[in-house]
């Protein structure tokens, strides 16, 4: 167990581009208090922006749409998953190597090589939305 | 921006993100394409405090708007954490990354535009954490 304990909270916020600003600050805030080395809690920071920018653009289509960011400590695992209800993603597969020209695969390769695991759920609701959740190790 | 005969070198403050990505990509193009100084496009990162994909793109697309002009693009003293972000989208691998705007004066970082890799450009951070 960690020394800064097991806990979960939740974010309701829109993809405005100064929400997604703030809310990267906050997540990142948090995991520093959460017992993060700042290049941690800088890769983390990146994951929450890129996935946030990913919704914007691709599930709501370069427009403002409604995310729950859900933030977990459980023991040393720090993890933030994404959900939107936009557009889904096609492929629920995290790049390996970064694509050339599409945008979102560049985010989520991004993500891949900076946090520890991320998956990707397209939602059980009928055909819209998907949910990344992205998780780091913090380690002292 | 400055300007000089040998260089253009823009300073990036702060960060580049959804918000202020738009404007930073018009002064890497007005940048880019100018007429008012020759050879080396130099960006100053060492105040950059965060930098998103988008942002790397439009380092990325001021890359290609340089090579189509003969020009070199020149990242200066990234902070340890951009450099990183850098490397992870193989940005590092294909321009010169240099510790200060002075390096300019101590011989071409590179080597001359489109030339070999000089003794002045910074070394690789090959860390993989």
């Amino acid at each position: 167990m960690s020394e800064h304990g097991s806990w979960a909270f939740t974010i309701q916020l829109e993809t405005d581009p100064h929400v997604i600003r703030a809310v990267r600050k906050v997540i990142a805030a948090t995991a520093r208090i959460g017992g993060a080395l700042d290049a941690d809690a800088r890769f983390i920071e990146l994951s929450v922006g890129e996935a946030l920018a990913n919704a914007r653009f691709h599930a709501y289509q370069n427009g403002v749409g409604p995310i729950e960011a859900v933030v977990t400590l459980d023991g040393e695992m720090f993890s933030v998953t994404i959900k939107n209800d936009g557009k889904p993603v096609t492929s629920a597969r995290v790049p390996d190597a970064r694509a050339t020209t599409e945008s979102l695969n560049w985010g989520l390769h991004m993500i891949g090589r900076v946090m520890d695991e991320v998956e990707i759920t397209r939602s059980e609701l009928g055909d819209r939305g998907t949910a990344i959740r992205m998780s780091k190790r913090l380690t002292a | 921006v400055e300007n000089s005969p040998l260089a253009a070198i823009v300073h990036v403050r702060g960060e580049v993100d959804l918000i202020t990505a738009p404007e930073f990509r018009e002064c890497m193009r007005s940048t880019a394409t100018s007429n008012t100084h020759n050879g080396y496009v130099m960006v100053d990162l060492s105040e950059l405090e965060y930098i998103d994909g988008g942002g790397v793109r439009v380092l990325e697309e001021g890359l290609e708007l340089c090579q189509q002009r003969g020009r070199a693009l020149v990242l200066v003293a990234p902070p340890p954490h951009i450099e990183r972000i850098l490397e992870i989208v193989n940005l590092t691998d294909r321009l010169s990354v240099v510790n200060s705007v002075e390096a300019l004066h101590q011989g071409p970082p590179g080597g001359e535009p489109h030339g070999e890799r000089g003794p002045q450009e910074r070394g690789r951070h090959s860390s993989d954490e």
